[in-house]
């Protein structure tokens, strides 16, 4: 995930009414939500997906998927995805600049985005995520600079459609989401990787700093938020972890970002949102403890080929922890036996509760539509998921 | 200080990445020299820059890549530790240049073509500098013919192809096929985020590595071979 589905994420709430309606009779979505993440197992699960890479739909529809599935939403209403809606409220930093395309090759666009980062994509390809080639903040005078113009947490911007956005989901059957901020992996993309990963042991000072004027944002926007409707999850996003764990050392990310995960599930649960999930990706055994000790209790994507496996977690951590995605990518890009595999190995998680099983990250283009048909259906015959697809 | 004891020292500061005396990381060697000055002092004192190398920096790449492995420390304590070897290693460049030090070898590496993420690529590429390779970095979005031209450049060298995406990664075979084809023997070593053993098997490549350290290691039997 990047700035771009951030962006998407945030005007998911300005566009929940197209899928409003419940996808099955009885209990709301809402209801079912709730009851899953309460490890109450007598409604059907969430149907939930994490969305697809961009070659994704375009490889299926040669593969006989129908012409008219061209964008995520399309594809949720074909397969049957359900959706949760998400209040129209902004805590990540403002927009500093213009997004402007400064120069285009034969091959690559390179462009200045909003926040004064330079990044070049494919134009052709995969163009996912981008390779930044220059970071708007690069020391303290920048920082400073940036802060000023960007970490207002007053800022009439960040709550752009949000009275609207409130008066719509007031009956909403729909699991209300708010968007929990970032709190290392928006600065990583203003830092850059190598400078931030090394600013605990050169510059912590420069860096607490920073973390903690976004945990102000966050904090800021969430107490005008939660009063105004009851919101059901809240979701952040990091993206910090590889395969070899955190960018941050665990010991810095436990001083300093833990207790403003602590104090945004205090807020939370105030208000009675009761799932608070952060977008980690990779492995993030090295600071599980960290999360949950400070009340971020769902793990999400749950990458499994990256070392963090759904099954471990729930053996490790019981009840105490609730998982959101866990399904390997790698298994359901093999075959129907791998996928009736991997769902096998799933199952008793899933049927203890506080599991919506996933794609453990957006689907790829080497997974082929057959399978992902498979899978989706094994997912619905063996976990008593939601969720009306049309095909 | 003996030889010994200063080799020693310089892998414990490179392990800890000590860069220099003014460094305030690690707190616990504040104000101490760093690999820097270590690596400057033992060269005046006439110790063998192959020395320094493989005594000082591989020792202590090595410590930091095996914990690295083991979920001991993480990238930041990577980073910290190539900070503290590229220091060092600026000193013995004139040495590497005059010939009283010499690589392990040469390492060409790059991204895939059509990819363009670097960090895994950056994080080997640093890895592979500490284990005393000269590193010939490609860059990303690397195609086959660009790899095929450093291979026929430096003749003898390995080669490195990472991908972050499985939508990329397959591109890996086509590059893999054309290094094999000018140069059969040339050892080409796979990585990145969603590869396994069974594609790096699949696509011909000769080894596939989980992280900086394996591919470190496999560098290192190949050359003793």
């Amino acid at each position: 995930m990047d700035f771009e589905e951030i962006g998407a994420w945030l005007e998911k709430g300005a566009d929940t009414a197209a899928t409003e309606e419940d996808t099955v009779e009885g209990p709301t979505l809402r209801e079912r939500f709730l009851k899953t993440m309460a490890f109450e197992t007598d409604t059907p699960i969430p149907n939930f997906e994490f969305g697809y890479w961009d070659k994704t739909l375009e490889v299926w529809r040669e593969q006989g998927m129908p012409a008219h599935v061209v964008d995520e939403a399309s594809a949720y209403a074909y397969f049957g995805i359900e959706n949760w809606a998400v209040l129209s409220c902004n805590p990540n930093p403002m927009p500093v600049c213009k997004h402007e395309i400064l120069r285009e090759t034969e091959d690559r666009i390179i462009y200045r985005d909003h926040y004064g980062c330079v990044a070049e994509i494919n134009r052709y390809g995969d163009r996912s995520i981008p390779h930044y080639l220059e970071y708007p903040i690069k020391d303290r005078a920048s920082w400073e600079a940036f802060r000023e113009k960007a970490m207002d947490p007053a800022h009439p911007d960040r709550w752009v459609g949000f009275e609207d956005c409130v008066a719509r989901l007031q009956h909403t059957t729909q699991p209300i989401g708010v968007h929990a901020g970032s709190l290392m992996g928006v600065p990583r993309n203003l830092i850059g990787f190598e400078q931030i990963a090394t600013m605990p042991y050169e510059d912590p000072e420069l860096l607490t700093d920073i973390i903690n004027s976004f945990g102000e944002c966050i904090v800021a926007v969430l107490e005008k938020a939660l009063p105004r409707i009851q919101v059901d999850l809240a979701m952040g996003w990091e993206d910090i972890c590889f395969n070899s764990g955190p960018i941050l050392p665990p010991d810095y990310i436990r001083e300093v970002v833990g207790p403003w995960y602590a104090r945004i599930s205090a807020l939370l649960r105030q208000h009675g949102c009761l799932t608070y999930t952060t977008d980690t990706d990779g492995n993030i055994w090295p600071i599980v403890d960290i999360f949950l000790d400070n009340g971020l209790d769902t793990m999400f994507p749950v990458e499994v080929h990256a070392g963090t496996d759904p099954v471990d977690l729930r053996e490790k951590y019981g009840k105490d922890i609730k998982i959101w995605g866990g399904v390997c990518k790698m298994r359901i890009a093999e075959d129907k036996a791998a996928i009736d595999r991997e769902m096998e190995r799933l199952r008793p998680c899933v049927e203890e509760g506080g599991f919506i099983p996933t794609m453990d990250h957006r689907v790829p283009a080497n997974i082929t539509y057959a399978n992902y048909l498979y899978y989706l259906d094994r997912k619905r015959d063996l976990f008593n998921i939601g969720g009306m697809p049309q095909y | 200080m003996a030889d010994n004891d200063i080799l020693a020292r310089i892998a414990l500061c490179t392990e800890r990445g000590k860069i220099n005396n003014a460094a305030p990381y690690p707190p616990d060697l504040k104000g101490e020299d760093g690999v820097d000055e270590l690596t400057e002092k033992a060269l005046n004192d006439g110790v063998d820059p192959n020395d320094i190398l493989t005594q000082g920096f591989m020792e202590g790449m090595g410590r930091v890549g095996k914990k690295f492995s083991k979920n001991e420390v993480f990238v930041p304590d990577l980073l910290m530790a190539a900070k503290a070897m590229t220091a060092g290693m600026i000193r013995l460049k004139p040495h590497f240049e005059s010939g009283a030090a010499k690589h392990k070898g040469t390492f060409v590496i790059g991204t895939v073509r059509g990819d363009l993420h670097d960090i895994g690529k950056n994080l080997v590429r640093m890895m592979v500098e500490g284990g005393g390779w000269q590193v010939i970095d490609l860059g990303v979005d690397t195609s086959p013919e660009k790899f095929v031209e450093a291979v026929k450049e430096h003749p003898g060298c390995a080669v490195g192809l990472s991908a972050l995406l499985t939508t990329t990664m397959v591109n890996m075979e086509e590059t893999v096929k054309a290094i094999k084809a000018v140069s059969p023997s040339t050892p080409v070593i796979v990585g990145g985020a969603p590869l396994t053993q069974e594609f790096c098997d699949k696509i011909g490549a000769d080894a596939y590595s989980a992280d900086p350290q394996g591919a470190l290691d496999y560098l290192a039997d190949y050359t003793a071979a």
